[in-house]
C-alpha cells in the first residue's frame, strides 16, 4: 500500500450530475442515464448515532427464599466504548435459592402448516409477486484522507469476479445501513445486502510514523498514487477501475450501483456519517467525564415440579454431542 | 475453563461439550432453555444414572459460580433460574464419582474440611480449597464473626450472619 503503484487505466466511468442525462449503455467509457430518484435507493433508515431505547430491566418474579448469600465482589467489566478505561468496582453478589414461585410456561409455538396448506401457497403466491432477488455486495474500501477510495468489490463474495479501482467518495459515508436498491442500466432493480469492510488512512500520519523506521533503512514511503477524478462538488460522483475483468456486467454493475446511490442518497448519508460522528464523540467526552460503575447482581434459583419442555435424550453414540 | 480436574469429570457448557478426558465420562446430553413467565427460565436436562450435577453460573462467561444445587441420578432434572443482569449464561459440571446424593452433598471434594453442599450453598467452589484470593474457604469469615466456615459449619450456623462467639464457643474438647 506504502508503495501503491497506479496501474494502467482499463476504463473510465463517470457518473454525470442529472443535468448531463445521457443515452444508457451497458459498456465501459459511456455514461449512466439519469436513474429515477425513486428506484435508486436505501429503503431503511441510515444510523445516525440515535441511541436505542434502552433495554428493560430484568424484573424479578415475587419469591420466598428459603437461603440467600450475600458477597461482595470486586468485577472488571469491558469498557463501553474502546478506548475507554473497563468499567471497575466492588458489587454486591445476592443469590437466592428461592421456592417455586409457580410460573406458567408459555405453550410450545404451533408446529408449522405443511407447503401444501392454501394459507401457506397464498402466501407465497403474494411473496413471489413482489420478490426482488437480492445480490451481496462485498466491498473492501480503504479512504484515504477522507477524499479517495480504494476499493476492491466483489459480486455475491465471487473472489473471481473481483474488480478494484479508485473512487472519488468517501466510503465512510456508506455506513448505517445494510441494504440499498439500485436501477440498473438495463433498467432492473437490483436489491444488495452491503457488507463492507473499511479503513481509514491518513496518509499525514503514515508518512509520520514510518518515518522513524525508513530513518535508517534504504526504503522510502510513497504514498498511494490517486487516478485523475473529478472533483466530487463539481463532477458527482466517479470511480476509475484499475484492475479486475471490466467486461463482467455483475462486477461493473456493483461498483456503478454504488455511486449512483451516493448520487441519489449522498447528502443523507453523508448527514447520518456526520452525526455519528457528532454522537460519538459525545458520548465518550460523557463516559469519560461520567465513569459507569457496575450494577449489583441478584440471581434466583429453584427446583422445578418437571421440565418446562421434553427434555433432549442422552446421546450414547456418535460424536459432535 | 478446566476442564481436567479430574478424569472422570466433564464440564458441560451451555453451548460446548467438554471433550474426553482419559476415562471417558458416560454421555450427558445438553441442557434445554426455556424462556418462562416473568423473565425467568427453565433450566432441564436428562439425568444419567450414577452422575453428580453441579449447576454454575455466570454474568461475563469468564468468572463462574456454582448455584446452591447439587442433583443426581437420571431422570428429569428442572431448575428454574433468573437475574437482575442483562447477561446470564449456565452451565453444568456433572461427574461419576459419588455414589448417591447424599454422599454428593456431604463429601468433600477438595478435602478443606467443608463438605460439597455447604459450599455450594456459601457460594464457594467445592473442587477448589481456595475459591477466592481471600484464601482458603475454611477459614474465611465472610460474616465477620469471628467464626470461620468450618466452625460455622461444624456448629450448624449460618457463616453469612453473625453469631455470638462467647455464646455458641462452649464446646469443650476432652
Amino acid at each position: 500500500m506504502l508503495n501503491l503503484i497506479p496501474r494502467p487505466l482499463i476504463a473510465v466511468f463517470l457518473c454525470t450530475a442529472a443535468v448531463h442525462a445521457q443515452e444508457a449503455t451497458d459498456t465501459p467509457g459511456a455514461s449512466t442515464a439519469e436513474v429515477p430518484a425513486s428506484e435508486t435507493r436505501i429503503p431503511g433508515p441510515i444510523a445516525d448515532g440515535t441511541p436505542p431505547a434502552p433495554a428493560p430491566m430484568p424484573v424479578l418474579p415475587p419469591f420466598k427464599a428459603t437461603s440467600t448469600v450475600v458477597r461482595r465482589v470486586d468485577v472488571v467489566e469491558p469498557p463501553p466504548m474502546s478506548g475507554l478505561p473497563p468499567v471497575t468496582g466492588t458489587i454486591t453478589q445476592t443469590v437466592h435459592l428461592v421456592e417455586d414461585p409457580g410460573l406458567v410456561v408459555p405453550p410450545p409455538p404451533l408446529p408449522a402448516l405443511p407447503v401444501t396448506d392454501p394459507v401457506v401457497q397464498a402466501r407465497m403466491k403474494a411473496w413471489r409477486e413482489k420478490f426482488v432477488a437480492m445480490r451481496l455486495a462485498f466491498v473492501s474500501a480503504t479512504v484515504y484522507d477522507h477524499s479517495r477510495t480504494f476499493l476492491r468489490c466483489y459480486p455475491n463474495g465471487g473472489a473471481d469476479q473481483e474488480v478494484s479501482g479508485w473512487s472519488n467518495l468517501d466510503f465512510n459515508h456508506f455506513a448505517g445501513f445494510g441494504i440499498y436498491q439500485v436501477e440498473g442500466a438495463d433498467g432492473k432493480i437490483r436489491e444488495y445486502a452491503l457488507l463492507m469492510g473499511i479503513g481509514d488512512a491518513d496518509t499525514k500520519q503514515l508518512r509520520a510514523s514510518t518515518d522513524e523506521w525508513l530513518e535508517n533503512s534504504e526504503n522510502t514511503y510513497t504514498p498511494p498514487v490517486y487516478p485523475e477524478l473529478p472533483d466530487l462538488a463539481t463532477g458527482g460522483p466517479a470511480f476509475v477501475l484499475t484492475d479486475g475483468d471490466t467486461t463482467n456486467k455483475e462486477s461493473v454493475a456493483l461498483i456503478q450501483g454504488l455511486h449512483d446511490l451516493y448520487r441519489v442518497e449522498g447528502a443523507r448519508m453523508a448527514s447520518a456519517y456526520q452525526a455519528r460522528i457528532k454522537a460519538e464523540a459525545e458520548r465518550r467526552a460523557f463516559l469519560l467525564a461520567h465513569p459507569p460503575k457496575p450494577a449489583d447482581v441478584t440471581v434466583l434459583f429453584w427446583e422445578r415440579a418437571q421440565p418446562a419442555r421434553p427434555v433432549r435424550p442422552v446421546l450414547t453414540e456418535g460424536g459432535g454431542r | 475453563m478446566n476442564i481436567a480436574l479430574k478424569a472422570a469429570h466433564a464440564l458441560l457448557p451451555l453451548a460446548i461439550l467438554a471433550g474426553p478426558g482419559a476415562a471417558d465420562p458416560a454421555p450427558q446430553s445438553q441442557m434445554n432453555f426455556t424462556a418462562v413467565a416473568a423473565g425467568t427460565w427453565a433450566a432441564d436436562w436428562a439425568g444419567v444414572a450414577g452422575k453428580t450435577y453441579f449447576f454454575q453460573w455466570s454474568n461475563d462467561m469468564v468468572n463462574w459460580y456454582y448455584a446452591p444445587i447439587i442433583d443426581f441420578g437420571e431422570g428429569d432434572h428442572s431448575y428454574g433460574c433468573a437475574s437482575t443482569t442483562p447477561k446470564f449464561f449456565t452451565r453444568l459440571h456433572h461427574t461419576d464419582i459419588y455414589d448417591s446424593l447424599e454422599e454428593a452433598r456431604s463429601a468433600d471434594y477438595d478435602s478443606d474440611g467443608l463438605s460439597n453442599i455447604f459450599e455450594v450453598t456459601y457460594g464457594y467452589n467445592p473442587f477448589q480449597a481456595t475459591s477466592t484470593i481471600d484464601g482458603p474457604d475454611a477459614s474465611l469469615d465472610p460474616d465477620g464473626d469471628g467464626l470461620g466456615n468450618n466452625t460455622e459449619q461444624a456448629l450448624a450456623l449460618d457463616p453469612m450472619h453473625k453469631d455470638n462467639p462467647k455464646v455458641k464457643l462452649q464446646v469443650v474438647a476432652y
